[in-house]
């Protein structure tokens, strides 16, 4: 205190005073044409004499508004007051229409903020389509797409995923049914097939330990074990995938979920699995509770 | 006996049509076709070709008017000259202009993304309204890679085509029928993609988590619209005129931290606040423009002031002089706060300069 002015910023303080750098909530324009408006929290200096404001919205671009008979100052052409719900929608190869793997309704700007993570992906390329839907239709797409890969089998819930990397195993065998039946007076059998079934069943078998990035836990394995174990009987259909492309909805339909061991912290685990859904088909998907959208059945 | 004639789809009658008929009597050796106005019951064509099959092309000299609605009657005569009878009941056909029926894609058009939106044109000279639409994409060898499948959603003729590989071809095709069946169908349109790189910026990211064998997504949306205070009259399209209106940027739009903004804009009220920004609470900004002749401003000049309000105490910065822009130029105002100093520019640009 100095004569009753104070240095710190006050009313009565002698110094002229910073400004705040709190946070900017709000911009107001007013009186006067304007033809763009532009804000980025990636400064330019103010030196540079043929500044020109970006066509392209970055990562860093909070607002820029051209006025061109709208409003909009974001990089989408609609607001959560017009817009019902927002859907994620999937294609993979071999798939002809993009399918709605989420669903959320808009209430407030804060909804358009999506975060998700998709386990029932194959290998290869994967679209992605941000949809939101206005009065009932499907605007326009925002689409990208992504090389899928990884390296080793992987079995999936929604939310949760392990992976199979040592000593896996998978033996699979694609079943129908058919008959065989031999007639009088001909030559050859009548091959029958009967309905429509054709599905895998398959082995599995794996160590499971768990890989950090301080490296395999083999000390705490048989925790991780005991986790997985719990996984495999809730009774709930798994994803499992394998790094080739294969994608398979499969429940786990062996009576016993059996252990080998050569050493108390290398333990080969085995179960059984058979094909229940298709992993493609949002509706087995939606059916088998993976996805919450049941829109493209 | 009579020929029996098959259903009659829509057709121009300035280009004709082929009607087929069962018949199962002598061999054929002419045909005669009548065609009644459906309303007055006036025989409006009556003529007789020689064909030896189960088909007569009606020219398309018919005199039938596009329009019409119309009922055929087809008889048969054999080679000794005997005809048959008509049917009793005639079969019922409408004429219409060819419907104008194109895709925003022309045959060797080069697309410059990966995703697509395809536009659909669709217009009849008679109003027959369009009942539904499908749009495929096809490879370069013909094989169906996209479909839109039947669309009955008229009110919007787009579809998205996505996926679309740099430096290859690829056909676009569309489909569809007219609430009278009248078949429409663009034909194979080839076309190229070609584009130099990737967007780096795009509104929904993906990251390949192959640790998890998951990918992950997030969006980077920025849904942001500024709140008039009365509605804002638009210039050329692209300018809003807000000299005697304001407009308020709020929900979704927030800046943490460093920034930079620019503004452009032209005939600014003298002595009148264009920009402010706050915090949502007391700090505040605000820009002003001023003119005037000041002692180092070698003449009548232009600037700008900002006053940043914190906690009662004002921090006060003046731009830059500049000369009054022409009628084709605008002002720049450049401002950059670090930490907690703001740094203030104006230019004048040409309006043309802008995209």
């Amino acid at each position: 205190m100095f004569l009753g002015s104070s240095f710190a910023s006050s009313k009565e303080s002698l110094t002229s005073s910073f400004a705040s750098s709190s946070d900017v909530a709000d911009l107001t324009i007013a009186n006067a044409v304007f033809d763009e408006i532009y804000s980025t929290v990636n400064l330019t200096p103010i030196t540079e004499t043929d500044f020109k404001i970006p066509a392209i919205w970055g990562f860093d671009t909070r607002l820029h508004a051209l006025f061109q008979d709208n409003l909009y100052g974001g990089n989408v052409s609609f607001t959560e007051s017009i817009v019902e719900s927002i859907r994620i929608k999937k294609k993979v190869n071999g798939d002809k229409k993009f399918k709605t793997i989420y669903e959320k309704s808009i209430t407030s700007n804060e909804d358009f903020e999506i975060e998700l993570m998709d386990y029932y992906e194959p290998v290869g390329t994967v679209e992605y389509a941000y949809v939101p839907v206005i009065s009932g239709g499907e605007n326009s797409y925002i689409t990208n797409r992504i090389e899928s890969f990884f390296d080793s089998y992987f079995i999936c819930e929604k939310d949760i995923s392990y992976p199979m990397i040592l000593d896996t195993g998978f033996e699979k065998k694609l079943t129908q049914k058919t008959s065989l039946i031999e007639l009088l007076g001909r030559e050859k059998p009548v091959i029958l097939k009967g309905g429509r079934v054709r599905y895998y069943t398959g082995d599995v078998s794996c160590t499971f330990i768990e890989l950090t990035k301080d490296g395999w836990q083999t000390h705490t394995s048989w925790d991780y074990r005991n986790g997985i174990y719990n996984f495999l009987t809730n009774g709930k259909p798994k994803i499992l995938k394998d790094y080739f492309g294969n994608i398979y909805m499969v429940a786990v339909t062996s009576g016993d979920i059996s252990e080998e061991s050569d050493h108390y912290e290398h333990v080969n685990t085995k179960f059984s699995v058979t094909e229940c859904g298709s992993a493609y088909d949002p509706g087995d998907l939606y059916d088998n509770g993976f996805i919450n959208a049941d829109i493209d059945r | 006996m009579h020929a029996i004639i098959h259903p009659i789809e829509p057709f121009d009658s300035s280009i004709g049509t082929n009607i087929n008929f069962t018949w199962q009597g002598n061999q054929i050796f002419k045909v005669r076709c009548l065609i009644k106005d459906n309303s007055t019951g006036d025989v409006v064509y009556d003529q007789t070709i020689s064909t030896m099959k189960q088909s007569y092309l009606l020219p398309p000299d018919s005199t039938l008017k596009n329009g019409g609605y119309y009922i055929a009657y087809l008889s048969v005569i054999d080679v000794d000259g005997v005809e048959s009878s008509f049917s009793n009941i005639g079969t019922p056909f409408y004429c219409y202009q060819t419907p104008k029926f194109h895709l925003s894609i022309k045959p060797g058009d080069v697309i410059k993304t990966s995703a697509y939106q395809t536009e659909l044109t669709y217009a009849q000279a008679e109003n027959e309204l369009l009942d539904y639409y499908s749009i495929t994409l096809y490879t370069y060898q013909k094989t169906e890679l996209l479909t839109s499948g039947n669309l009955y959603n008229t009110d919007s003729l787009t579809y998205l085509i996505s996926g679309l590989e740099n430096a290859k071809q690829y056909y676009i095709r569309a489909t569809g029928k007219t609430l009278h069946n009248m078949t429409l169908d663009t034909g194979y349109i080839l076309f190229t993609v070609s584009y130099t790189e990737a967007q780096i910026f795009n509104p929904l990211e993906l990251n390949n988590r192959a640790e998890l064998g998951a990918i992950e997504i997030k969006s980077n949306i920025t849904s942001t619209v500024g709140i008039p205070e009365k509605e804002v009259t638009y210039i050329d399209h692209q300018f809003a005129d807000l000299r005697s209106n304001s407009v308020t940027y709020d929900i979704g739009f927030e800046v943490k931290g460093d920034f930079t903004k620019a503004f452009l804009f032209y005939k600014p009220v003298r002595n009148a606040r264009i920009i402010r920004f706050t915090d949502g609470g007391k700090h505040y900004v605000n820009i002003f423009y001023r003119e005037g002749t000041l002692s180092d401003s070698n003449g009548e000049k232009a600037f700008f002031e900002l006053q940043a309000e914190t906690s009662g105490v004002k921090y006060i910065l003046f731009s830059n002089y500049v000369t009054f822009p022409d009628t084709n130029q605008q002002f720049l105002l450049h401002l950059n706060r670090i930490g907690n100093a703001y740094e203030i520019n104006a230019s004048v640009v040409n309006q043309t300069e802008r995209r």
